[in-house]
């Protein structure tokens, strides 16, 4: 994988926008319920959310804790589910690299737009996708590499969400 | 389209890709051989992180992961221990009642299963309980957790198909309550043919109860508070959530001293993984609502079910059924996400209330973790456990058929679960 410091650094940054988040909306709901509404609030909430999410999801994809299901795969041979393992990385990869296109011409777009009262532009807040999904790339294009190398075993397991 | 994007979904996803890509890329086909620019795709995904309502979930996963670590757990084991543990088959009761109370401050059932089967678990098979005996009563029990409010079950089922989540908390206060029930009658009657005996020699005095659940008063007004705050538009539910972390921060730190920085760190480091699995596949499954919406897909799928049936509560079960067959093999995460914006549209059109069905449903979806052969609560209680999954299938079934009859019966009596809502809410 990336240099661990890195990885380190991304995952504070997540908890950071996170509790960035949380802060925010507490802020807003306290202020709102007190008469005095802190509007800028939300906006902040918002926009330190999708960070997160997407710095998250990034880290979810280096724990491998985005859920798959393994109930067919699993009965297959591990040369084949090697070889899917492979095809698929290829196809998120492209997924992703597609995303960050769009995502950066969104962003572009967006730059003269303003997010809510704040005064800064909309473009904070759509350039999160194309981050996001650069990271992810970048960590799909790593396994592929250390798989198809050799330095890493490529393959389906299957992985379970435990949010509910 | 839809049906073939259907089968490429469903293709990619049993060939084992990752959830949120096999629906990201066979969403975004729509886009790219469809009638739409691609562009309004990123912009869906862009669109629905930047919901308001949204927050709630995130927050609630966040405040349920410091619940668990502000000392309040072991609080509730001493409380549930006096409570039922001089009943018959003690400590299994004990567990059933466990995920009840911490129902009122954790809203997942698979955090409730773990937390019991590290603490309960030993306990149990120390005493003589069966390995599978064990795993089930703490699996299937952790239902109830996800069925009393909060629930993050319930928040995505809310936020996916816009039911009011206010609603739908209130409402599952007495499906918990009824559920917290049932299963202890079924934990008595195995425990009478089996001789498990109480935990407790004798029943505990007045004074200790009483002083056990003074103890806990921060867990048990949580619940209450959450209500009473979203019933009168103190707080939405999105910023009950941030209320619930900071009650959290705050029972933990400063009333029982037992969070500590570090450990409210650990807390958020599970929570930011969590939150970036769960909204991958909440913003690409956003690119899926402009194609059902575009095709019709709900009108045509209403329409051929009421072709089958046309009764409100024959059309319940047969929908249940499905989901029940489905969460056997399918993670309930994903089926909430993905059936609800289709489902809700549905069963409206024929005339059923949404919470009511709601509540059916969720119960059904998060069930789905417990049954095998697949489900997280199962495998997560007898990895811990060291149970073997037939072991696990041949105990839990008396509980689970208890569960299935007490679905039956919300089904059949919409009152059970709409009672309540309607008494504080008003009539829906």
């Amino acid at each position: 994988m990336v240099s661990n410091s890195l990885v380190k650094l991304e995952e504070r940054l997540a908890m950071a926008f996170f509790a960035g988040t949380s802060v925010f909306v507490l802020i807003g709901a306290v202020t709102r319920t007190l008469g005095i509404p802190v509007i800028w609030a939300i906006d902040l909430a918002q926009l330190s959310f999708v960070w997160s999410c997407m710095l998250g999801a990034d880290l979810a994809m280096k724990k491998n804790a985005h859920i798959e299901i393994d109930i067919v795969v699993r009965h297959f041979p591990a040369g084949v589910r090697r070889m899917i393992a492979i095809v698929w990385q290829f196809a998120i990869a492209a997924f992703l690299a597609m995303l960050i296109w769009y995502g950066s011409n969104l962003t572009l777009m967006n730059v003269e737009r303003e997010l809510g009262d704040i005064g800064i532009s909309y473009s904070w807040v759509t350039a999160a996708i194309p981050a996001g999904c650069a990271l992810m790339l970048l960590t799909t294009i790593t396994r592929l590499f250390r798989g198809l190398t050799g330095r890493e075993a490529l393959s389906l397991e299957g992985h379970d969400g435990t949010v509910i | 389209m839809s049906g073939l994007l259907t089968i490429l979904f469903l293709f990619l996803m049993f060939m084992g890709m990752p959830v949120a890509f096999a629906i990201g890329i066979s969403a975004v086909m729509f886009y790219v051989f469809g009638p739409v620019p691609t562009s309004i795709a990123i912009q869906k995904i862009t669109t629905v992180t930047q919901s308001f309502p949204l927050l709630a979930v995130p927050l609630f996963v966040f405040a349920g992961h410091l619940m668990n670590e502000s000392g309040i757990t072991e609080r509730l084991i001493k409380l549930s221990t006096v409570l039922t543990g001089w009943m018959r088959g003690g400590l299994a009761q004990v567990a059933i009642m466990l995920s009840a109370l911490m129902g009122g401050v954790s809203g997942s059932a698979v955090a409730d299963a773990a937390m019991e089967a590290r603490i309960l678990g030993p306990a149990m098979l120390k005493d003589g309980y069966t390995r599978g005996y064990s795993s089930a009563v703490i699996a299937v029990g952790s239902l109830i957790t996800a069925t009393i409010p909060p629930s993050i079950g319930l928040i995505l089922y809310g936020f996916m198909g816009n039911i009011s989540i206010g609603r739908l908390f209130v409402g599952g206060v007495v499906p918990g309550v009824l559920m917290t029930i049932i299963l202890m009658g079924t934990a008595y009657w195995i425990a009478r043919r089996r001789g498990y005996e109480p935990a407790l020699k004798e029943f505990p005095s007045v004074r200790t109860i009483l002083s056990c659940t003074w103890e806990c008063k921060w867990a048990l007004m949580f619940p209450i508070l959450l209500i009473v705050g979203i019933r009168y538009g103190i707080f939405t539910p999105s910023e009950a959530g941030a209320f619930a972390v900071a009650y959290a921060v705050f029972v933990g730190m400063l009333v029982y001293r037992q969070l500590t920085f570090d450990k409210l760190l650990d807390a958020l480091r599970h929570s930011v993984t969590d939150i970036g699995m769960i909204m991958l596949i909440i913003m690409f499954s956003s690119m899926i609502g402009y194609m059902i919406t575009l095709e019709g897909v709900p009108q045509s799928a209403a329409a051929f079910l009421v072709q089958i049936t046309d009764n409100r509560i024959g059309l319940m079960l047969m929908l249940i059924t499905f989901i029940i067959i489905l969460g056997m093999f399918l993670e309930s995460t994903v089926i909430v996400l993905l059936l609800t914006p289709i489902l809700v549209p549905i069963i409206t059109r024929v005339g059923i209330d949404p919470v009511h069905f709601g509540l059916v449903m969720m119960t059904c979806v998060t069930l789905g973790g417990m049954t095998p052969p697949v489900g997280v609560a199962m495998f997560t209680v007898c990895g811990m456990l060291k149970c073997p999954m037939d072991e696990y299938t041949r105990e839990a079934l008396p509980l689970l058929l208890a569960v299935i009859a007490l679905v039956v019966l919300m089904i059949v009596w919409p009152a059970s679960v709409l009672f309540l809502p309607n008494l504080v809410f008003g009539p829906g």
